[in-house]
């Protein structure tokens, strides 16, 4: 049974990560949601339920648990999570490119605030995993058509929200 | 305005995720199998084991034998003494057939 969950783990683990991610933001909670997420498996697994569709089955708790942390996070602060904005100044003495970096990166966090979740979702398999088209739609249970459209409406809205920000990119 | 931000959006896009996926992946949790499921014995198993005991217990309260009492019964109604009891009485002493009416005490 330990073969066949690390089998899992394996498989799917990095998907796991990149919805907990879309739906939060934060690469630090996508990783407790990760743990948490396996460890329910794993509880299911040692009750003798049998999870037809594993893959559809994590990412589907992976989602409730990121929503249910991303609500808690909201009523206790009021706003976003404070690691959120950590990154858009730095305080610290660092190499100029790192500071520029950083910068941008927090730039393109906050953009990610203003898209919905299954965009962040998507786009999140798309540039941290390198998944194709066909992949995400495969992994999140959408038509190829569909994810297309929205990885490309999300670019757009990102894009444009950077260009508010003062960042104009190219190749969209 | 940042330097950085005149590269392609897909190249920002890209080197940002990248950076924020972990690396490198956290490991599997640790998990340890269930005393219970470690000793080999499924929760399936264990409802079937439970299932077919019920079973016999059900079919053991309807085809048990049910004329146990009238034999305790006739017990309750037995012979009052040894000596009437005809089950005891010898039919032979000596080699000689004993007459039916005189008990084995009675001739001495």
């Amino acid at each position: 049974m330990q073969k066949e969950f690390q089998s899992y783990y394996d498989a799917y683990s990095r998907e796991v990560w990149a919805v907990a991610y879309g739906r939060g933001t934060n690469a630090e909670t996508a990783n407790d949601v990760l743990q948490e997420t396996f460890l329910r498996l794993w509880r299911e697994m040692c009750k003798g339920v049998e999870i037809r569709e594993p893959r559809a089955w994590l990412i589907r708790v992976a989602r409730n648990l990121a929503e249910d942390i991303a609500r808690s996070a909201f009523s206790r602060n009021g706003t976003t999570e404070p690691g959120l904005m950590d990154q858009v100044k730095s305080r610290t003495e660092q190499p100029e490119y790192a500071v520029l970096e950083k910068e941008l990166h927090g730039q393109i966090r906050e953009g990610m605030q203003e898209l919905t979740t299954q965009d962040r979702e998507i786009l999140t398999m798309r540039y941290s995993m390198d998944y194709e088209i066909p992949q995400i739609a495969k992994a999140l249970g959408l038509h190829t058509s569909a994810v297309h459209m929205r990885l490309s409406r999300a670019r757009a809205k990102l894009a444009e929200c950077l260009n508010q920000k003062g960042i104009h990119t190219a190749g969209i | 305005m940042n330097e950085l931000a005149n590269e392609p959006l897909d190249e920002k896009l890209s080197e940002f995720f990248k950076s924020e996926f972990p690396k490198p992946f956290p490991a599997a949790p640790r998990v340890i199998m269930p005393v219970r499921m470690a000793r080999g014995a499924s929760p399936k198993a264990a409802r079937f084991a439970l299932a077919a005991s019920l079973l016999i217990l059900a079919c053991l309260a309807i085809f048990w034998p049910k004329n146990i009492n009238n034999n305790n019964s006739s017990l309750r109604n037995g012979p009052a003494s040894a000596s009437d009891d005809k089950r005891h009485q010898l039919r032979f002493l000596n080699g000689k057939e004993l007459p039916k009416n005189i008990s084995p005490t009675s001739s001495k």
